[in-house]
């Protein structure tokens, strides 16, 4: 499939970039690795008048560390964050998340920011317009009223699917945004309406510039599990990142985040509440699994039934916890 | 509206004439007439057009040319020094790692890159490394022995 038509611009400050967002009013996107945006467009599930290239913006490309804080670029590729020796060395969930992303290919193009605001997806969406048209009367994602997903569904079931967010959530991340009020910092879990028709809180004048990350603590440990179909390629079928705050045998702090389980990331308060300032023990990942099992309703994807995912919760929570704890163990080796 | 593209594809500078919205893949075919990277599904999820990007794969059917100015460009075309084939394309003749063909180039390009960083890689390196490149013909099997062959002694 070709790309249509459309005004290009490559500015070289955020500062412009934004400028050229606001005077297009929602009908300009940012392109940053395009490996979401370029398909969406080809499809024509997407509409933009002009694309504004932000990949000339200098200072966006880094990972630094200031004080307790790493910024990570939102330019900063998936692929060079999986090779980064920094991350590598201090926050390894997060570059096993940026390697569990689609393909070498991909991961070379693909962008933290883009990452982090990449489209829901549902079966009955990701076609091209034609196929839409075609075949069923339009759902809310593409400005319809109705949902092929859940029959008689009243809203958009779309599933928010990205690796990396999750870790960077149970993490803790920031991020610097620039719109045309200027700069504000938000936690990572505000951009995230949770819709799935708009996946964002953001407006279209909105870019992320920088991604914050609290280094943890030393005695912070920490895992990215992915349930999928093939070993490559493949969206997550349920994905859980794992952080434990440990002191010995002891919990202090869990924070337990899945992707692809809603409209957008989700915690699993409970569990985490059930490991918290707790001894740990095997039984005690077991029924911290159970509550993520009972509090969280994933949205059918992948073609797989709600029920089912529901047992996957369950199972890939337990995985993380246990790997995160087995990290922790292999670190005291 | 186009706009003048200057290009360095497997060492040599080109001015292209694009459109923004005309992908790399369209100018490496269209206009420069290298026809060696291949069109797939054109989604980012076969890899058949994969070209190196200054030395790293990447997907020329989801990157403007526009976009690719002042980069190093390398196609399948580039890869061989004279009229010999390079040892990769040696391997993949001499090993049937070739049937219909279609997703050889996107293989070699994506091989060749991994071979640069890791020169001795183990059976199961090689299989995650071309993991994204998509082949309905082979199997695999030779495509994996085609490319152990040529890892450095």
């Amino acid at each position: 499939m070709r790309l249509p038509d459309f005004e290009y611009f490559e500015p070289e400050t955020l500062q412009d970039a934004v400028s050229l967002l606001s005077k297009h009013k929602g009908k300009a996107k940012g392109l940053a690795g395009g490996t979401d945006l370029l398909p969406k467009l080809k499809r024509r599930v997407t509409v933009a008048d002009a694309l504004v290239n932000l990949q000339g913006i200098s200072g966006l490309r880094s990972i630094s560390e200031e004080k307790d804080i790493l910024k990570i670029g939102a330019l900063v590729t998936l692929g060079e964050m999986e090779e980064s020796s920094f991350l590598k060395g201090n926050l390894s969930p997060l570059a096993q998340a940026a390697h569990a992303v689609g393909t070498v290919q991909l991961r070379n193009m693909a962008t933290l920011g883009g990452n982090l605001c990449q489209d829901t997806r549902c079966l009955y969406y990701d076609h091209s317009h034609l196929f839409g048209q075609s075949v069923w009367e339009k759902c809310f994602k593409r400005g319809g009223a109705v949902c092929h997903l859940i029959k008689k569904g009243k809203k958009c079931f779309a599933v928010y699917s990205g690796d990396v967010a999750p870790v960077l959530l149970a993490l803790g991340a920031r991020v610097l945004v620039i719109g045309s009020a200027g700069e504000r910092m938000l936690d990572l879990s505000q951009i995230y309406s949770g819709k799935g028709e708009q996946a964002y809180a953001l407006s279209s004048e909105d870019l992320i510039a920088e991604i914050h990350v609290p280094k943890p603590s030393p005695l912070s440990y920490g895992a990215y599990v992915k349930y999928r179909e093939r070993g490559s390629i493949d969206f997550p079928i349920v994905g859980v990142a794992a952080y434990l705050k440990v002191d010995g045998e002891r919990i202090n702090d869990a924070n337990i985040w899945l992707t692809s389980v809603g409209s957008a990331p989700v915690e699993a308060i409970k569990a985490e509440a059930v490991l918290r300032e707790a001894n740990f023990s095997a039984d005690l990942i077991e029924e911290a699994s159970l509550q993520a099992h009972q509090e969280i309703t994933p949205y059918p994807n992948h073609g797989y039934s709600a029920w089912y995912l529901k047992e996957m919760v369950t199972v890939f929570v337990k995985r993380a916890c246990m790997k995160a704890w087995e990290d922790m163990k292999g670190g005291q080796a | 509206m186009k706009r003048l593209v200057e290009l360095k594809v497997n060492g040599e500078a080109y001015e292209v004439a694009a459109a923004p919205k005309q992908t790399l893949l369209e100018v490496l075919r269209d206009e420069l007439h290298l026809t060696g990277t291949k069109e797939g599904c054109g989604m980012g999820s076969c890899c058949a057009c994969t070209v190196l990007i200054d030395g790293k794969p990447a997907l020329s059917c989801l990157i403007l040319a526009v976009t690719a100015k002042g980069k190093e460009i390398t196609t399948i075309e580039g890869l061989s020094k004279g009229e010999g084939l390079h040892p990769l394309q040696q391997a993949f003749h001499e090993k049937g790692a070739v049937q219909c063909g279609y997703c050889t180039p996107g293989m070699i390009m994506t091989a060749k890159s991994f071979l640069d960083r890791n020169p001795d890689p183990t059976k199961d390196e090689v299989k995650e490394a071309i993991s994204g490149n998509l082949c309905r013909c082979t199997g695999y099997k030779k495509i994996v022995e085609a490319i152990l062959s040529v890892k450095q002694p």
